[in-house]
């Protein structure tokens, strides 16, 4: 009954989003278009929430914020927006938006002013610097903040007061993709775009619900299979989800014991003769867990300990399923995998990553139009501003490390500040720091534009440490659960009332342009921290940044001659184009569709005897011989399996319509109205043994605590598994959540706790 | 000053949830019925069901989820008698029935395909029909993916076979005004 959707109809629909971001006067190139008819002013910029990027025309009238609509120019999303976009003006406008600073007074948040504020602050900060060290302190920012903010931070924390103690939120969700992209690859962020996406014959989704979490993205899957009914789409997670729609093939692991998967797959992709020897002669090294090179006969035999029988042992994923994926996945000719926080927040999330990986090089499907190992990131400028940025406890901006002394010395000359400021040990990762903060190890520290009370792992834990030491929370919105342990909390401008970058999932920097004043007395957050900077004594070191644009001029020449080069994307280019994708090396470079081959120049630039014989030089950092890397990573299970006491694997997740704490989609009743509140997912098999029925409220129980949900009985999670989305406030599941992390990103395992439920 | 000003840490909790359900909620919305009136579960005919129910209310009662509502005002036709309001509340379609266990007039009847509507898209008001990526309709019905799903053109779409009317994708539907509506049908007797 499915009317049959034709090409022609699809162009329809796109023509209809240009047009109505077509009409009306150019004010500024490419930037700001009226609509006398209106009186609608229509800015270009980037939407404020996920890690897809797409671009928005945000319609201002007399100063306020009035509408957001897709951008039809924009090559990401071509004038699509999804609902939560939508309703961004509700979020600018909200009420809970925060307008001027509050400091704890008797225990009560009261107003202050921004001097008394300011000063209050660094007197706090420069005592604890003085009486305990700089490590003494620390900061925590988002993969939200836009490069700029996070650059000022770095600055501020890394260079001035001198501790690496500088963390963000991107450590709970990226760090194990950049861990896979480091190891694998050699270098950070996927080799393709999204352009690859309609160049695909597969897609291979594993833990990721695309439709719910990067909707976009989805919709453009969607469209692509609907024009190309031979398109094949391979799902892997323990629950079906809105993705489904999609699926021709959905493999159900259990939580946490996929990795067998994804080694029976390459096990049958060569058995089978897919794999591509050429590629894999030279352009890839084999290695073990302990760094050991091996050939591709030993990688072959290793792989014998995952037949697919094997694999459906530790899994649960019938072996006639894996064998299919496998061959759809070596039968097409080109393959796009795309993963997120399934793979990611996992106690083994680096080797994930790094197996998905493994299935793409084995079968040379990288480098080529189509094909690629393509991570989806979660927030807006994780990539941009942390991963690139440098806003991790090891990094310095723009893919400088600071165990590196040349690094050290490079960034600190940039900086104005003595090298020696900076240490050259990494500081403390996001559950280090809030365990020295419960410790008392950690005295001050400074929260930005992120709720970590609320989103932290296992987070009750940390709140002991929030309540104890010296909190500082810049923030839009109030309250917050976070601005509950805050001494003192600093209004921060929103997305419209500040200028910056973006950054999103395939290596593409938006420029967003300032377009109403502040609300209140509200400040943008790079500004905040250079006049904390200042009132702290470093008044020399942040005298000069009076515009963003200095900022980024300054971070953008850090990234000369990396493989991040930003040098071509000046602000004045930005504001006129769809974002640009580096390496972008000089003004006049379109940006790189394809990393590590040809039309990338840092490849073109190679020495021909370095590309010879070779598509691809993987000249990343971390790789040696520009080869990248097979890992022969074991099976290994979850931290916290289930056991007879817990038996369900509980996992979270996102839903469309809400984004993380709901800070900003609470703002809107229509969004709230789609969603009202927290609920717990459970299978009707499970359900009927546990004697609930839909809509009953249930307990949910897991080692570090219990909570009541409403239970929705629906066949989406595999029996054994349950599922809670972890937006509401007022049902934090991130509390039941297990802190175990990931040895080698320190990315905590959200994805798998053992948990119990019953009725109340 | 406004309402931030005082917070304490005590304080925080209550505030933080009233704080969201006075200005992050509002979702209370017009009470009178867009689209059809629709009757609970267990009606074999409408004009059967108009003769048969005494308007005693026990369904009303019985509703665990309080769908069930009596109708007043305007619609003279049917005022007085149980309704589902589904942008209010939804039916959840309860494996047991208890609305249809306590009527002892015989106006509701426990049948083999329970079906009260027929969920059907304004096209003008759906968020998808106007180039936005919303799928809230098709997230949550709770017969995933046969009654509402997603055509090959990204938009909503209904098999009114399949589809039985508990209105729940018209609760959730974040367009303003609605962008589903729950229709009568005429197959609603399961005759
Ligand atoms: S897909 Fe992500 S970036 Fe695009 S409109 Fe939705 S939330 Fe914004």
């Amino acid at each position: 009954m499915n009317k049959k959707q034709t090409r022609r109809e699809f162009i329809k629909v796109t023509a209809a989003a240009s047009t109505a971001a077509g009409i009306g006067v150019t004010l500024f190139p490419g930037m700001t278009f009226a609509d006398q008819k209106s009186g609608t002013n229509w800015h270009k910029s980037v939407c404020r929430y996920c890690g897809v990027g797409c671009g928005v025309m945000i319609g201002e009238k007399g100063g306020k914020i009035v509408k957001v609509k897709g951008d039809a120019q924009n090559t990401i999303n071509k004038g699509h927006l999804c609902v939560k976009a939508f309703y961004l003006p509700k979020a600018v406008n909200a009420k809970t938006r925060l307008h001027h600073p509050m400091i704890r007074k008797n225990g009560k948040l009261v107003k202050a002013s921004w001097d008394e504020a300011m000063k209050l602050v660094a007197t706090k900060f420069n005592d604890i610097r003085k009486n305990h060290g700089g490590n003494a302190l620390a900061f925590y920012g988002s993969g939200q903040a836009e490069t700029e903010e996070t650059y000022m931070a770095n600055k501020l924390f890394k260079g001035c007061i001198g501790t690496n103690n500088v963390e963000g939120n991107p450590r709970l969700c990226m760090a194990s993709a950049v861990g896979g992209y480091l190891t694998s690859l050699g270098a950070d962020e996927p080799a393709g775009t999204y352009e690859d996406i309609e160049k695909t014959e597969l897609f291979f989704l594993a833990g990721s619900n695309t439709a719910e979490a990067h909707p976009i993205v989805f919709e453009r899957i969607m469209r692509h299979k609907a024009m190309n009914p031979n398109v094949k789409i391979i799902i892997l997670d323990p629950r079906k989800t809105p993705t489904d729609q999609v699926a021709d093939l959905h493999l159900f692991p259990k939580p946490g014991y996929d990795l067998a998967v994804f080694n029976a797959m390459a096990h049958i992709l060569i058995k089978e003769g897919f794999a591509d020897d050429a590629f894999i002669k030279n352009h890839l090294f084999f290695k073990d867990n302990k760094k050991n090179k091996h050939s591709f006969e030993e990688y072959k035999k290793f792989l014998e300990d995952y037949t697919p029988e094997i694999a459906e042992e530790i899994s649960g994923v019938p072996a006639k399923d894996i064998v299919k994926a496998a061959r759809m996945f070596g039968k097409a000719k080109t393959a796009m995998s795309m993963w997120t926080m399934g793979l990611n927040q996992r106690k083994r999330g680096v080797w994930a990553n790094n197996l998905v990986h493994n299935l793409h090089l084995i079968t040379g499907k990288i480098g080529v139009p189509g094909s690629d190992s393509f991570s989806l990131t979660g927030q807006p400028n994780a990539c941009g501003g942390v991963r690139e940025g440098g806003g991790l406890c090891h990094l310095l901006p723009g893919h400088h490390l600071v165990v590196k002394e040349a690094h050290r010395e490079k960034v600190a000359k940039v900086w104005g500040v003595p090298a020696s400021n900076i240490q050259p040990k990494p500081g403390k990762h996001t559950i280090a720091m809030f365990s020295a903060l419960n410790a008392g190890e950690i005295k001050g520290m400074y929260i930005m534009c992120t709720n970590p009370a609320q989103s932290l792992p296992n987070a009750k834990k940390y709140w002991k440490g929030l309540k104890e030491q010296f909190i500082v929370v810049a923030e839009s919105f109030f309250p917050t659960m976070t601005t509950e342990y805050a001494d003192v909390v600093l209004p921060a401008s929103f997305w419209t009332e500040k200028e910056g970058v973006y950054g999103c999932t395939e290596r593409r920097s938006q420029y967003m342009p300032q377009i109403t004043d502040p609300q209140g007395e509200a400040k943008w957050d790079a500004f905040i921290l250079r006049d904390l900077g200042k009132e702290m004594g470093f008044e020399r070191e942040f005298a000069k940044y009076e515009t963003a644009e200095i900022m980024w001029d300054e971070y953008r020449g850090l990234t000369k001659g990396k493989d991040m080069n930003l040098m071509g994307a000046s602000y004045n280019r930005l504001k006129k184009v769809r974002g640009l994708v580096w390496p972008v090396p000089t003004e006049n470079h379109p940006g790189t569709y394809k990393r590590f081959t040809d039309g990338d120049p840092i490849y073109d630039a190679l020495p021909a005897e370095k590309k010879k014989g070779r598509r691809m030089y993987f000249y990343g950092p971390k790789a040696k011989d520009g080869r990248a890397t097979v890992w022969m990573r074991p099976h290994d299970g979850p931290g916290e399996p289930t056991s007879a006491e817990y038996p369900f694997a509980l996992t979270t997740g996102r839903i469309l319509e809400q984004w993380h704490t709901m800070t900003m989609t609470g703002t809107s009743p229509q969004l709230n109205r789609s969603v009202p509140h927290a609920y717990v997912e459970i299978n009707p098999a499970d359900a009927r043994s546990k004697g609930i029925t839909n809509k009953d409220q249930v307990i949910i129980e897991t080692r570090r605590g219990e909570m009541q949900f409403e239970a929705r009985v629906i066949d989406r999670p595999i029996p054994g598994t349950i599922f809670v989305p972890w937006h509401w406030p007022d049902k934090p599941i991130n509390v039941l959540c297990s802190d175990i992390f990931d040895p080698g990103s320190k990315e905590p395992e959200y994805k798998v706790a053992a948990a119990r439920i019953r009725k109340v | 000053m406004t309402s931030a000003d005082h917070i304490s840490r005590s304080e925080f909790f209550s505030s933080f949830i009233t704080k969201i359900k006075s200005s992050y909620s509002g979702t209370a919305k017009k009470i009178s019925v867009v689209g059809d009136v629709v009757f609970p579960p267990g009606v074999t005919g409408i004009d059967h069901f108009l003769s048969t129910c005494n308007r005693c209310d026990k369904c009303v009662a019985a509703c665990p989820h309080e769908s069930i509502r009596i109708l007043h005002g305007d619609e003279a036709k049917y005022s007085g008698y149980p309704i589902i309001d589904s942008q209010i509340q939804p039916c959840f379609f309860c494996g047991d029935f208890p609305c249809i266990s306590v009527c002892d007039t015989g106006a509701l009847i426990k049948q083999n395909n329970m079906k009260i509507g027929v969920a059907e898209i304004i096209t003008e008001n759906c968020l998808a029909h106007s180039g936005n990526f919303c799928q809230s309709c098709i997230n949550n019905c709770p017969l995933i993916g046969k009654a509402i799903f997603c055509g090959t053109n990204g938009k909503p779409e209904i098999n009114k076979e399949v589809c039985n009317g508990c209105g729940i994708c018209v609760q959730v539907c974040p367009a303003e005004p609605v962008g589903i509506i729950i229709k009568q049908t005429k197959e609603l007797p399961c005759q």
